[in-house]
């Protein structure tokens, strides 16, 4: 069966303001349907891996291709590394909703109702429903970083990037929300990267990747 | 209430009246932004420059609160320009433009012989002094502000929220933040002329305070802001004119008053 390509590193490079490259020379694919595990050590690169493929940064050498439908950012997720406590009063269930920005809504046309229901829905798929009306600054880490999953899950992106998703998580909840993630991927046949130092099971993911700077190693599975 | 409805009916007192009504409606909403975005110590720089403002312009004999007025306005659009990262190198820009203004209005005094006291006079702020134009530009201004919050809520909600996660989603990151450091240069000079440098915070920053403390969405620690900063100025106003205190220090002992209380409100609602 083909498979068909959804973005492309070729030869990509990235180095901060000391020039020295933190990224060197990676080429890979990757396809519509991957759930892709991303493991490395600590500054093996992985952050900035994602930066690249969310646009945030531009590469130093090197190109990326994506296609044309990723090319503006509706059709991407993304659950960033830290979910630091919030520094304004914001709902769950508005926190929820911002996910739908650029998607949805955005500038002069605003939120509505079936976008709130949605917010819900999501919420009730990390289960945290209960919290909809509680003040984000009230939860604790794990419970900051199951909003911030259902904030991406409600964008229905193509492809959903995730940054050390599971760090403020105890076991069973991590085993729950990767087995959510993998099970909503494959339903609406999203992509998946989810970056990790932590040693997750492989069995929800299609392809393992290990990052180390200058080299990327898929492992068989 | 009879003393009020005369004092009101002086046109200087009533144009002091619309004028700090406005500006605790509106201007106290920029704080909601200064804080969680780490800009606080900016607003001291914006202060700083339009000192320096004021200097060169009684150096040159033009008015001093117009260029009060342009120094803020352009050191706040150059910041925005060029502060890419929010936190680190806000504070690190602003505390070059704050001394570097500072040494300016210092050299300015020095070489061209204009009484310091002329400059100082303006960091007291003198509402009095408001014009009906001036009134007009206040009333102005806080319908813009008030506007910006309106047609940018989500948006401003997201950068607040996670700046990382908004530029993902598409929020012109970049040019809210140069709207959001001119909003706060405007509210900064306003609030100067009205109530002096040294207060500004009790109009901009502390009904915010309170706000967030006892708000548990983002619209109500909009509307809470608002409603803190109108409660501040009127109340500082009617302490002024009954007591007979200096204006802006009523409104800072107002402001501090709603502080208290919110704390008070907090433990209340925490409890519950």
């Amino acid at each position: 069966m083909n498979k068909t390509a959804l973005l492309t590193f070729n030869e990509v490079s990235f180095a901060y303001a000391d020039n020295k490259n933190v990224l060197e020379s990676l080429s890979f694919t990757i396809y519509r349907g991957d759930r892709i595990l991303m493991s490395g050590e600590n500054g093996a690169g992985k952050t900035t891996l994602l930066k690249l493929l969310c646009g945030q940064i531009e590469p130093t050498a090197g190109t990326i291709t994506k296609m044309s439908s990723l090319e503006n950012l509706r059709e991407i997720a993304y659950v960033p590394q830290i979910q630091q406590a919030s520094q304004i009063a914001v709902s769950v269930l508005e926190s929820v909703l911002l996910g739908l920005w650029g998607k949805n809504f955005s500038f002069l046309n605003r939120s509505k109702k079936k976008d709130r229901q949605e917010a819900y829905r999501c919420l009730e798929l990390v289960q945290m429903e209960s919290f909809a009306k509680r003040d984000l600054r009230e939860l604790s880490g794990g419970q900051r970083q199951k909003v911030a999953i259902a904030r991406a899950l409600i964008r229905n992106p193509s492809l959903l990037l995730l940054d050390e998703p599971t760090t403020y998580l105890d076991k069973r909840s991590k085993s729950e929300m990767l087995s959510l993630i993998s099970s909503q991927a494959q339903k609406g046949g999203w992509s998946v990267l989810l970056i990790s130092h932590d040693a997750l099971s492989d069995s929800l993911f299609n392809r393992v990747f290990t990052l180390d700077n200058t080299f990327m190693k898929e492992r068989s599975l | 209430m009879n003393t009020l409805m005369e004092a009101l009916s002086i046109p200087v007192i009533a144009n002091a009246a619309v004028g700090m009504i406005c500006a605790g409606l509106s201007l106290s909403l920029v704080g909601t932004i200064i804080i969680p975005l780490h800009l606080v110590a900016i607003r001291f720089t914006l202060m700083h420059v339009g000192l320096f403002g004021a200097a060169l312009a009684l150096a040159f004999g033009i008015n001093p609160t117009a260029l009060a007025y342009i120094a803020v306005l352009s050191v706040s659009l150059l910041m925005g320009i060029l502060t890419k990262n929010r936190k680190e190198q806000a504070s690190s820009i602003g505390a070059i433009f704050m001394t570097s203004s500072l040494a300016g209005a210092f050299v300015v005094l020095a070489v061209t012989n204009v009484p310091a006291m002329e400059i100082f006079d303006i960091f007291a702020g003198n509402i009095l002094l408001m014009s009906p134009l001036d009134v007009t530009m206040t009333v102005v201004l806080g319908l813009l502000i008030i506007l910006f919050f309106i047609t940018c809520y989500r948006e401003i909600q997201l950068i607040l929220l996670n700046p990382e996660l908004a530029q993902v989603l598409g929020v012109p990151i970049k040019p809210m933040m140069n709207i959001i450091f001119i909003v706060l240069g405007l509210a900064v000079a306003t609030a100067l002329r009205l109530v002096g440098a040294l207060l500004v915070d009790a109009l901009i920053f502390l009904p915010a305070v309170a706000a967030l403390r006892i708000s548990r969405n983002f619209l109500s620690t909009l509307i809470l802001t608002s409603v803190f900063g109108a409660l501040t100025a009127i109340g500082g106003f009617l302490m002024a004119l009954y007591i007979n205190l200096p204006l802006g220090a009523a409104t800072a002992l107002m402001s501090t008053v709603i502080i208290i209380l919110s704390y008070c409100g907090n433990a209340l609602l925490s409890r519950r």
